[in-house]
């Protein structure tokens, strides 16, 4: 869990943090998280146990929305919380499905809740799947009467998921 | 449990007809006082000039350049053609003295900034400025910066993520 804690500390941080607020859209947000050393370290060496470090990361997760927030200003760790989500997603879907799906986010919350809405929105139409392979592309919100988002199969079999 | 959505739908009908989904969020600001830290660090790191610190939540770039501040766009290149506008130069790499020579841009003009594939555009501006600086064309742009401020700042003064390629449209007739 060593390089899970690295990631734990960059991804809290205020330079991360601080940078997620000039994205414009989720797909730029995950580059942004991909991108990081200590996201690809964490990435590469919980593969090898997906479950436990599911749960680390969850309970995380967890941690991070105890933390008093009265809700005037977006939650201080909103980034952080949508980045650990999509590391579970990449790691899990078995355990984001019994464990994650039914997160309540708090109403102050932005990057964590469209990511969870995804994520959880593939697994409904997905669930046989083993890990999801989000691909979160430019393309526009695109939101129908029965609540879902739109969403592909590219010819790689991987699911394009319409983004903000 | 079903989810819940932060945030409303809207259209928009462009010059051509064409309509426009547009999202505003309902969520609350990003406290002041970090917001405050953000414009002292890219002033600092990029000289960027403030010109508004208010309503950060509510509108991105492409709401800024395309629709008057109303919300949340992100259909870029559907919105540049049913706005008429024309792409008239294009560079990588910040620069812009790869333009046609005797190029007119002027005020209002859009840049549009893109990360690797035209198809990933990651910010949009509009072209305040112009002038010459030790033999290079140098633009001034005011645009928004995600959940930030407004700001006038250089074309190549931008946070890294914005990528390097910048290109510039005109919905004048030249």
């Amino acid at each position: 869990m060593k390089t899970l804690n690295k990631l734990f500390a960059h991804i809290e941080g205020t330079s991360f943090t601080s940078s997620a607020y000039i994205l414009n859209t989720l797909a730029s947000f995950t580059l942004y998280a991909e991108n990081s050393a200590e996201y690809q370290n964490a990435l590469e060496s919980s593969l090898s146990h997906p479950n436990e470090s599911s749960k680390y990361i969850y309970e995380r997760i967890e941690n991070l929305l105890t933390i008093d927030d009265d809700g005037t200003y977006m939650h201080p760790y909103d980034a952080s919380i949508a980045v650990y989500l999509y590391l579970i997603s990449k790691l899990s879907t078995v355990f984001y499905a019994k464990k994650v799906k039914d997160l309540t986010l708090p109403q102050n919350t932005w990057w964590s809740k469209q990511m969870h809405l995804i994520i959880s929105s593939s697994l409904e139409e997905k669930p046989e799947v083993n890990r999801i392979d989000v691909k979160l592309e430019n393309t526009s919100i695109r939101h129908n009467s029965s609540n879902s988002y739109n969403s592909s199969i590219n010819s790689d079999n991987s699911q394009t998921i319409g983004s903000i | 449990m079903p989810p819940t959505y932060p945030y409303e739908h809207h259209n928009f009908i462009a010059r051509d007809g064409n309509n426009f989904e547009f999202i505003r969020k309902k969520v609350p600001p990003i406290h002041p006082r970090l917001i405050a830290a953000e414009n002292r660090k890219y002033v600092r790191e990029l000289g960027v000039r403030v010109r508004n610190a208010r309503f950060t939540e509510e509108y991105n770039c492409h709401g800024l350049t395309f629709a008057a501040k109303l919300g949340w766009f992100d259909q870029v290149r559907d919105m540049l053609a049913s706005h008429g506008y024309k792409k008239v130069g294009e560079c990588l790499n910040f620069d812009v003295d790869r333009f046609p020579q005797g190029l007119d841009l002027t005020r209002g003009d859009i840049v549009v900034y893109y990360h690797q594939r035209e198809d990933n555009v990651t910010h949009t501006g509009i072209v305040w400025s112009k002038r010459i600086r030790n033999g290079r064309l140098e633009l001034t742009i005011l645009s928004k910066w995600g959940n930030v401020s407004e700001y006038f700042h250089r074309h190549d003064k931008v946070p890294t993520g914005y990528g390097k390629s910048v290109e510039i449209w005109t919905d004048r007739d030249i």
